[in-house]
């Protein structure tokens, strides 16, 4: 049980994937106009992450390895992300109809979000057991769903700052993407 | 990506990785050395291009609202294919980029060039844009890595992804003098960010105020 929480605290904070994997950055610069939308969509991000997770997990581990066929193991990921993806962006259409007519065309594309293939692509070839597996699963869009507010905010802060012409937009975050990570890299080997 | 609709893609002004920010995450991944960044940025334009074609044919038989999820599990065959390719052509390439050969399946560049973004336009000219995309793109990786590679290791050394030959390779700055930082992920954002700005103030690029 003690070398559970170590995981669950890594992937929030330590090894959190948006912020030290490098990947995703492209949608997290992008999405959400405000703070209600950048919630909205890390919140279905977030979720989407979990459950395509354990169904990819369960999908290797019973189905693509006994039979051989791991050689489809891409096509399969994706099939159930975007699944997923199709499955969070019906609930939020019956249920937010107002909020899925500001967010509703960024939805989909979360289908594409780089953390989620790689959280599935590392725990597979990790070879985790179930339960750290679920631990991660739990842990890791925790993790992506404070990076989409993280990014919010300081995308909020940024648009009434006065930065050089040629870094507004994208540049000027990457370089906030790279100070967070430095400084995210001095937890290192706390746990 | 709403406005990705009524974008014009170029080199200077925005280029398809550091205007727009398409496949973003496999050119900060893959940069660290020339080497790696010239083979992943071949095996991307190649890839654009089959994508531009399928997605093309895609186009004529899918119904509209189904088009974004076909062209993406279109692309994740795509990448599937590339990946195979890299473990039998070229092992060398596929051990240094590791996770981020298979992460292509998710790249935004190559979903962009099945044309999912632009419904109404013509299978010609989504496949003179894809070209376009793809060659800026490598055109961004070849600058990125150049840098990365100079300032992290005071050198190039470019060899062939294929077999391993070295190409070419000079050494500009004594190793004492090298600064690691640049061939790490923070680096790769670092230079990717002044590469951007650099390409922005040449190309008098417009860009919205806070990154929308």
């Amino acid at each position: 049980m003690e070398n559970l929480f170590p995981i669950l605290l890594g992937t929030i904070i330590i090894n959190n994937l948006a912020l030290t994997k490098l990947v995703s950055i492209g949608q997290l610069a992008n999405f959400g106009d405000n703070e209600d939308q950048t919630l909205c969509i890390g919140l279905s991000a977030a979720v989407i992450m979990a459950i395509s997770n354990i169904l990819s997990y369960v999908a290797f581990t019973f189905v693509l390895e006994p039979l051989n066929v791991t050689v489809l193991n891409l096509l399969v990921y994706i099939l159930i992300v975007l699944l997923t993806t199709m499955a969070v962006t019906g609930y939020i259409r019956s249920k937010k109809p107002e909020m899925y007519g500001a967010v509703g065309k960024v939805l989909p594309l979360l289908a594409v979000n780089s953390a989620i293939l790689y959280l599935i692509l590392d725990v597979i070839n990790q070879g985790m057991d179930f339960l750290p597996m679920l631990i991660t699963s739990i842990g890791a869009p925790i993790g992506l769903l404070l990076a989409f507010i993280l990014y919010g905010a300081v995308r909020e802060r940024l648009a009434i700052a006065d930065t050089p012409k040629p870094f507004r937009g994208l540049p000027i975050l990457l370089i906030y993407a790279a100070l967070a990570l430095m400084a995210l890299s001095g937890l290192n080997g706390i746990i | 990506m709403n406005r990705l609709e009524n974008t014009k893609i170029g080199f200077l002004r925005n280029n398809p990785v550091l205007g727009l920010s398409l496949g973003l995450t496999t050119a900060l991944a893959v940069t660290f050395s020339m080497t790696s960044a010239v083979g992943i940025g071949v095996l991307t334009f190649v890839l654009i291009l089959a994508a531009a074609l399928l997605g093309g044919l895609v186009k004529m038989v899918a119904p509209k609202e189904a088009l974004l999820p076909v062209n993406i599990i279109l692309v994740a065959f795509l990448a599937k294919i590339g990946e195979l390719l890299v473990l039998a052509y070229a092992p060398g390439l596929a051990t240094s980029v590791g996770i981020f050969l298979p992460l292509l399946a998710v790249n935004s560049i190559i979903l962009y060039a099945t044309g999912a973004f632009h419904a109404e336009e013509s299978m010609g000219q989504i496949f003179a844009d894809a070209v376009k995309a793809g060659a800026a793109y490598l055109a961004a990786l070849i600058c990125v890595s150049f840098i990365r590679e100079l300032l992290g290791t005071g050198g190039i050394s470019l060899q062939n992804p294929l077999s391993g030959n070295e190409i070419f390779s000079f050494s500009l700055i004594p190793s004492e003098f090298t600064l690691s930082l640049f061939t790490q992920p923070a680096g790769a954002l670092l230079v990717l960010a002044l590469v951007a700005a650099l390409f922005a103030a040449f190309g008098k690029q417009d860009v919205e105020m806070g990154g929308k």
